[in-house]
């Protein structure tokens, strides 16, 4: 469905000395994908979203949507209606003067009847704990407020492709388990999904992960070969989970542990989550 | 680099925001509190629950609409607004403030605004950028807006730190920041506290993040204070967390599940090292 090849971009107002936001970058994410997309600050990871419905075109390469090339203009409403991107920071996306209207600045612009935009308004609205502010001046809610609004105007939408930045940043834990499993509702309901965080925790069950440095993927591959294998962290520039720093720091200490808790022919640890570590510790 | 940290108080304020209005809504209801000179306090709670208004209202920015407060005893109102630049608050997302033409310019601002000659603007820049992790030789000159947004983020905070404020109010400063940086903000924070005593009061929600930063925790729920008390005994407690939406730091949780999967209590704690102790303990017995 995402079909990037040899991708280079560099921001206009870079110096001649920087190295270029995206390097040379080549990838496939088919229909109905989930891929969770890591990286350190400044390593790419916002510059590739925004090159997936269109936002930037590259300097170099090209990015296809469905067979649409985002650097021509022509395609560019098709490419948007079947992309939908939360970005970071959830001020730049509001646009309207109450929360309902700002949900229903999506649907209203694909031209859906009346009864749809409500139908929809009043699902997102549910979904995502807004019903008693639906009709709130937007710029009075909280950051996080903010963001669920966000996300109820694109999945009002129902695009076929998210692509989510940060999306869960200024949520408490529990409302982020609550998006995630949302968004993992969406996925088996055949949306294709990008999914950019920050917090490790929420990408070792994803069946795809992406690694960027220095605007260049570094890992395209299963989450459990990338966090076990803390070289490959540190080159990212992140830190391993905590199950894996402790299953790590046990490797240290004693000789031989309990067969779950290592994978002995890569010799690295096996557990990513802390579930899992309890019950190797404890050889369950 | 300040002359001690500021005490700030509140005695029984309340907000209320969009007053007089249909959608009027009280953010913040009765709230009592001190924070002490030096002191480093992470307010947290679930979403919409009160948190930055909380931080504006310590500040000074807003002003209750009920009760008072009060900077080093001596009450905030809007004929005897908070003294500027003795208070440093950034909002959520403060590189969305910069505006200099350079970095210089942008961290500069605040002290030349305070009337200080040229070369002390320069000292007090070279400091900030340093304190908050930027080499002043590499970033003085850039334009903030070629940063990457962990870069940003730490030049907003020297803007900040510019002004030598006495205290130091950050509205989630980690958010959107890669868990390195994350945790050498929060660390950076800690030494910044114990070499000035500057007071720090700091929002967020991961409390793996607020156990690095702080020594009194407070949890606003519904615009109420639900919690205030030790740091080390409010993140250990996952019932009291989870209570206000909120999940423990990753070792309290891991005893948790070693509890539940032995039916033996685990006294949770923080430190890492301790659960590999424990950890090590758990796999000898099994090993018997």
């Amino acid at each position: 469905m995402i079909s990037l090849r040899n991708v280079t971009y560099r921001y206009p107002h870079a110096a001649e000395s920087e190295a270029p936001a995206l390097s040379g970058i080549s990838l496939d994410i088919a229909e109905g994908e989930f891929v969770g997309l890591v990286g350190a600050n400044g390593s790419g990871k916002s510059t590739l979203a925004r090159m997936l419905n269109g936002l930037l075109v590259p300097d170099e390469g090209e990015v296809v949507i469905d067979g649409l090339a985002t650097a021509q203009s022509a395609n560019m409403d098709r490419i948007r209606e079947s992309v939908g991107m939360v970005f970071q920071d959830p001020e730049s996306q509001i646009v309207a003067t109450s929360i309902e209207d700002d949900i229903a600045f999506g649907p209203e612009n694909l031209g859906l009847p009346a009864e749809e935009i409500e139908r929809r308004i009043d699902a997102a609205c549910d979904r995502f704990g807004l019903q008693e502010l639906r009709r709130s001046e937007p710029h009075w809610l909280s950051g996080g407020q903010k963001q669920r609004v966000v996300l109820a105007g694109v999945t009002a939408l129902k695009p076929r492709a998210l692509v989510l930045d940060e999306p869960t940043s200024m949520l408490d834990p529990v409302s982020q388990r609550q998006f995630r499993a949302f968004i993992e509702e969406l996925w088996r309901g055949g949306a294709t999904v990008v999914y950019i965080t920050q917090l490790m925790d929420e990408l070792v069950s994803v069946p795809r992960l992406m690694s960027l440095a220095a605007g260049r993927v570094v890992f395209d591959g299963p989450p459990s070969e990338f966090f076990s294998n803390p070289a490959l962290i540190a080159e990212t520039g992140l830190e391993p989970p905590l199950a894996v720093r402790l299953a790590t720091a046990l490797a240290e200490r004693r000789r031989s542990l309990p067969s779950g808790l290592t994978d002995s022919a890569q010799n690295r640890p096996a557990t990513l989550t802390l579930p899992d570590l309890v019950d190797g510790v404890l050889g369950r | 680099m300040t002359a001690g940290g500021m005490r700030i108080g509140l005695d029984h304020a309340g907000f209320t925001y969009q007053g007089g209005t249909p959608a009027a809504f009280d953010a913040l209801r009765d709230i009592t509190l001190t924070v002490e000179p030096g002191e480093r306090v992470a307010i947290t709670g679930p979403v919409g629950s009160g948190k930055s208004t909380l931080l504006s209202l310590l500040a000074g920015v807003e002003l209750p609409v009920s009760g008072q407060v009060s900077h080093d005893g001596r009450e905030i109102s809007e004929k005897k607004p908070a003294t500027p630049g003795v208070v440093g608050l950034a909002f959520q997302s403060p590189e969305r403030c910069l505006f200099g033409k350079t970095v210089f310019d942008d961290v500069g601002f605040a002290p030349r605004h305070q009337g200080l000659a040229e070369p002390d603007v320069a000292l007090r820049v070279e400091e900030a950028l340093s304190t908050a992790g930027l080499d002043p030789l590499c970033f003085a000159k850039r334009s903030p807006f070629s940063l990457s947004t962990g870069e940003q983020r730490r030049a907003a905070l020297a803007g900040l730190l510019a002004m030598r404020p006495r205290a130091l109010l950050l509205d989630e400063p980690t958010v959107s920041l890669d868990p390195p940086g994350r945790r050498d903000i929060m660390n950076k924070l800690v030494r910044l506290n114990q070499e000035t005593g500057v007071t720090m009061v700091v929002t967020g929600h991961d409390m793996d993040e607020l156990a690095l930063f702080a020594e009194r925790v407070i949890i606003i729920d519904g615009g109420r204070l639900a919690v205030d008390g030790q740091a080390a005994a409010i993140l250990t407690d996952s019932d009291l967390l989870a209570a206000h939406q909120l999940a423990p730091p990753g070792t309290v949780e891991l005893c948790r599940l070693l509890g539940d999967a032995t039916g033996e209590p685990v006294t949770p704690t923080l430190d890492e090292g301790q659960v590999v102790g424990l950890l090590l303990d758990f796999i000898e017995r099994g090993g018997d």
